[in-house]
């Protein structure tokens, strides 16, 4: 279905294609808030643009903390952000920080 | 691993009850491990400000709106589950459906378009901004009813006087052959005081309107515009024919306007200044005070409410009372009133207003029975339904869905049907809706609106097929809610019983339904009964073999009055002349088409009391007239030539004149006259009553004057042939072109046509309820049937013990039958006794019937039980030929 993305959802894509990969980092790399992020996450999950899985056991018992749900995005999700690139003039400067996120970066 | 801080936990625990049950365990993960990352993170750095707690305040918040999402997410996806089921249901049971879905739109759809007529009779704004503001004004009658006409010179003082009222404008219809490039248009023209637009705020489509100061020409409705013009707006600077004078057209009026009464209707509206060229002798009539030809429409001051309008309205006429006393006096000496009403409630003649809400509310309780009808038997179909998917419901509730779930995928079922016959139904109202505006103009005796379904119909509609989803729903949710697992799994493999647990809400809905019945049935054969004796009732007097039409020679009359006599003359001459021509008359008006024209007289030694009405209805007919019609003369004579311009005033009388003014004592001798004068009009004659408006109406007391006596410029000649009648109106109408100026004889029509149109809504009405009797009848034995044939059916098992026991065939069958007998007794019991109710609430709108003729009751009783047995008898036939073993081996 070929649904248009919303900004915040582009916006969300494009923090997961550069290597965002958990709820709160997204939240740290779009400057959005948990309520728009996670409606958004599972949204697009649905619509087949992101898939998500949980992390092994192994590894976060190794880094002494609770597994993580990861997302990744599909080749539809690629698909439907590149679409967007071309709507919104906005997305074009890829590698969007949120220059609010002081403490932001990612310790995945 | 140091555990999350548990007031985090316990926030996740709350939220987590929002999100479905299935995802709750993810979702309580997923956050708890984000935020101990995050705390963790924290703890690292340097300086922790309030800012970074409330960021992380923040996120957690957030987990409400993920919850709610998934929840949202739930609920769609399961309703798009339960449409697909729905629609998967409805294909499984083509014919149940199919059923429900014409029973609801019959139900919906004759409701709809009652709603639409009455809507548009009783609560439609007139199509101006602020119609709330509009208000039409009254001067009451001399002798007394509220709702008259103004007089010009009023009208000005009061725009000069009033306070509350920021516009006034008079305005009156005129019937007009209206010229337009050649081609002659018959049309109401509005000739109305310059302030007529401004008060009621309308800007034109094309052109401009005509205001104080600038009142160029005439504004042409919208569909005038379209009709005669094309639309183009080269109409504009064109001009229109009005009674020999060329009116330039200035604009064009918005589309659907055509005035805020439907009783005055205008196809052109055209200021004083330009009426009194196209209407001689208009200015001196309408200088008069006492001349009160003029409705008056007004729009409340800014600020001003109806109250202050009304209070001031009392104080004007007082003071206009006090200062023309001649003028301003009713009979009794009193002043007369000014009355100020909201233009919504003045759509028509305002003192009609209650008898038309009294129709329309008995219509409503009628269609409100018949839908109550419908839902009850799709309540019963529902159930039927649910009852037979016994065990696939329980087999869904043991794989653990919900209660709830499984209600809202009924409703859902239920929604899917009622939308499709809302959608039926309204496809019906639509057609059925300018029919239903014809029976309730004719019933309560009004013009009829011209109208098709408007929005407020469409959404009353839509509003009422959810609440008949809903109520018919009702039972079938009860049930599922009831639904018992294990005895059901059970049960859906072998049913068992027909006992009265079993159909119980089943039985109690036939009953209700039967009753219901009852009721309908009674309320159709009483309307049938009394539409039936109005169409067979005598009107008094003949309408066959005649053809009428209608001379238009007011152009002539503005040129030369005194030539009008003789084209009338040989108009009749030219008519005469035609083949086969038994009489040929002239009349006034053509009593059934127009309402008679009233005249106030005093009658020789009679004393009006305070109050009455002094106008007496009269008819001008020419010699013979009576004869054409056939209306009996009962003692005196007929008219006849001598009866000139210059001989002694006559007039004939009917009984119910004689009989209201002189006590039934022979009338022939004595005389009437006008007020104030010596009475010098002497009856010459009594002919028998006859009824003209509707066939109900009671005899008005009728003055019949001598065509002579009393010429009029648009007489209607009456012509009684041999042979085909057909025929003769063709020929006379080219008969009379030949001889008349051109444009002066509208279409000629058969009489029996005329006043069969009046008659239609009648007929009309009357098969709508003996429509409406049958339909519940239909209803009533389709429940029967279908509770009695689910009983059978699942009672297969004890039916086939019986048999196999040694029960006969015949006391299967009569077990059945009892039991149907039963439920129709109970509900025919309660339904008698609310027919008693509704035939007592219809006994205004009967013509000789008695609403507790016990006929119409036994009438009743004896349709449903037989329906009701054949309904009852088909599965009991069924249960009758059970082959006992086939049945034990559901065992």
């Amino acid at each position: 279905m070929p649904t248009s993305l919303t900004i915040p959802s582009a916006l969300i894509l494009d923090a997961i294609l550069s290597g965002r990969c958990h709820g709160f980092d997204i939240m740290d790399a779009t400057g959005l808030p948990s309520g728009t992020v996670y409606p958004a996450l599972r949204r697009m999950e649905k619509e087949g643009w992101i898939v998500s899985r949980w992390e092994d056991e192994r590894i976060s018992l190794q880094e002494q903390r609770p597994a993580r749900r990861y997302y990744a995005i599909t080749a539809e999700g690629e698909a439907a952000l590149a679409e967007a690139r071309r709507r919104y003039r906005v997305l074009q400067h890829a590698g969007i920080v949120n220059p609010k996120a002081q403490h932001g970066g990612s310790n995945a | 691993m140091p555990e999350l801080p548990s007031i985090y936990r316990a926030w996740f625990r709350v939220v987590e009850r929002i999100a479905p049950a299935g995802v709750r365990d993810e979702f309580r993960r997923e956050w708890e491990a984000e935020t101990w990352s995050y705390r963790t993170r924290m703890e690292t750095w340097n300086r922790v400000s309030r800012a970074d707690h409330l960021r992380l305040a923040g996120r957690l918040a957030g987990a409400a709106a993920d919850a709610s999402w998934l929840r949202i997410n739930h609920w769609r996806e399961g309703i798009l589950r339960d449409v697909v089921c729905g629609i998967r249901q409805i294909r499984r049971y083509p014919a149940s459906s199919m059923l429900a879905v014409l029973a609801l739109a019959l139900g919906l759809g004759v409701n709809a378009a009652l709603f639409s007529g009455v809507y548009a009779l009783l609560w439609a704004a007139p199509p101006v901004p602020e119609p709330e503001r509009v208000a039409a004004l009254f001067t009451s009658d001399y002798s007394g009813p509220a709702y008259g006409n103004s007089s010009l010179p009023d009208v000005e003082e009061l725009q000069k006087q009033t306070r509350t009222l920021s516009h006034v404008s008079g305005y009156m219809t005129s019937g007009e052959a209206v010229e337009v490039a050649g081609q002659i248009a018959r049309v109401e023209v509005v000739l109305s005081t310059p302030e007529y637009f401004d008060t009621l705020r309308l800007t034109p489509v094309a052109g401009s309107v005509y205001r104080p100061g600038n009142e160029a020409g005439a504004v042409v409705s919208h569909r005038f515009w379209e009709q005669q013009f094309a639309g183009q707006y080269s109409a504009i600077g064109s001009a229109v024919k009005i009674n020999g004078v060329a009116v330039p057209v200035i604009g064009v009026a918005p589309r659907g306007f055509e005035g805020t009464s439907i009783e005055m209707r205008g196809a052109i509206w055209m200021p004083l200044s330009w009426s009194y060229r196209t209407h001689p002798g208009l200015r001196e009539n309408l200088a008069r005070r006492d001349s009160r030809g003029l409705s008056v429409v007004a729009r409340l001051a800014p600020g001003a409410s109806f109250e202050q309008a009304a209070s001031e309205m009392k104080v004007l006429a007082a003071a206009f009372h006090k200062e023309h006393p001649q003028s301003w006096s009713t009979r009794t000496g009193a002043g007369r009133l000014l009355t100020v009403v909201p233009a919504m409630k003045a759509q028509f003649d305002p003192s009609e207003r209650g008898n038309v809400e009294a129709i329309a509310s008995a219509s409503f309780a009628f269609t409100g029975l018949l839908l109550i009808l419908v839902c009850l038997n799709l309540a019963h179909l529902l159930l039927a339904r649910t009852i037979s998917r016994r065990g696939e419901f329980a087999v869904r509730r043991s794989l653990g869905a919900g209660e709830g779930r499984l209600t809202r995928q009924l409703f859902i079922e239920n929604l899917l049907l009622a939308a499709l016959g809302t959608a039926a139904g309204l496809l019906l109202a639509s057609a059925a809706t300018p029919a239903i505006a014809q029976v309730l103009a004719v019933v309560a005796q009004i013009p009829a609106p011209e109208l098709s379904l408007n929005t407020p119909a469409f959404l009353f509609t839509a509003g009422l097929g959810i609440l008949a989803a809903i109520l018919a729903g009702i039972a079938p949710a009860l049930h599922t809610g009831r639904i018992d697992l294990l005895t059901s799994l059970r049960q859906s493999a072998n049913e068992s019983g027909m006992s009265r647990q079993r159909t119980g809400a089943r039985g109690y809905l036939v009953a209700a339904e039967v009753g219901l019945s009852a009721v309908l049935l009674v309320a159709a054969f009483l309307l049938t009964d009394s539409l039936a004796r109005q169409q067979s009732a005598s009107l008094g007097w003949d309408t066959q073999k005649q053809v009428v039409a209608r001379l238009d020679l007011s152009d002539v009359a503005a040129q030369d009055r005194a030539a009008v006599p003789a084209l009338i003359e040989k108009a009749v001459t030219a008519a005469a002349s035609m083949p086969g021509v038994e009489q040929v008359a002239l009349a006034s008006t053509v009593p059934v088409a127009h309402r008679l024209s009233r005249r106030g007289y005093q009658v020789e030694g009679y004393q009006y009391q305070p109050g009455e009405e002094r106008g007496i209805h009269i008819l001008a007919i020419s010699p013979g007239y009576l004869k054409t019609v056939r209306i009996p003369l009962l003692r005196g004579r007929d008219f006849n030539s001598r009866d000139t311009t210059t001989s002694p005033r006559v007039a004939i009388v009917n009984q119910e004149f004689a009989r209201r003014y002189w006590k039934g004592e022979d009338p022939v001798g004595r005389k009437l006259g006008f007020p104030g004068a010596v009475p010098d009009i002497t009856v010459v004659g009594t002919v028998a009553d006859t009824k003209f408006l509707s066939v109900t109406q009671s005899p008005l007391p009728l003055v019949y004057l001598p065509f002579a006596q009393s010429p009029t410029w648009s007489p209607v000649i009456h012509v009684r042939v041999h042979g085909n009648v057909v025929e003769h109106r063709e020929l006379l109408a080219s008969q009379l072109d030949s001889v008349l100026p051109r444009g002066s004889v509208l279409p000629a029509r058969l009489l029996s046509e005329l006043v069969g149109e009046r008659l239609d809504g009648a007929r009309l009405a009357s098969a709508l309820t003996a429509a409406f009797g049958l339909l519940a009848v239909l209803l009533a034995s389709l429940g029967v049937y279908g509770v009695m044939s689910f009983a059978v059916g699942q009672s297969t098992r004890e039916i086939g013990l019986r048999i196999a026991l040694g029960a006969t065939r015949k006391e299967v069958t009569s077990m059945v039958l009892a039991r149907a007998t039963r439920l129709i007794g109970t509900g025919m019991l309660f339904g008698l006794v609310g027919a008693a109710v509704a035939a007592k609430q219809l006994s205004p709108f009967l013509y000789q019937v008695r609403p507790a003729n016990p006929i119409f009751y036994l009438g009743a009783v004896v349709v449903l039980t037989a329906v009701g047995l054949i309904a009852a008898w088909i599965p009991a036939r069924r249960a009758a030929r059970l082959d006992p073993q086939a049945a034990l081996r559901t065992l």
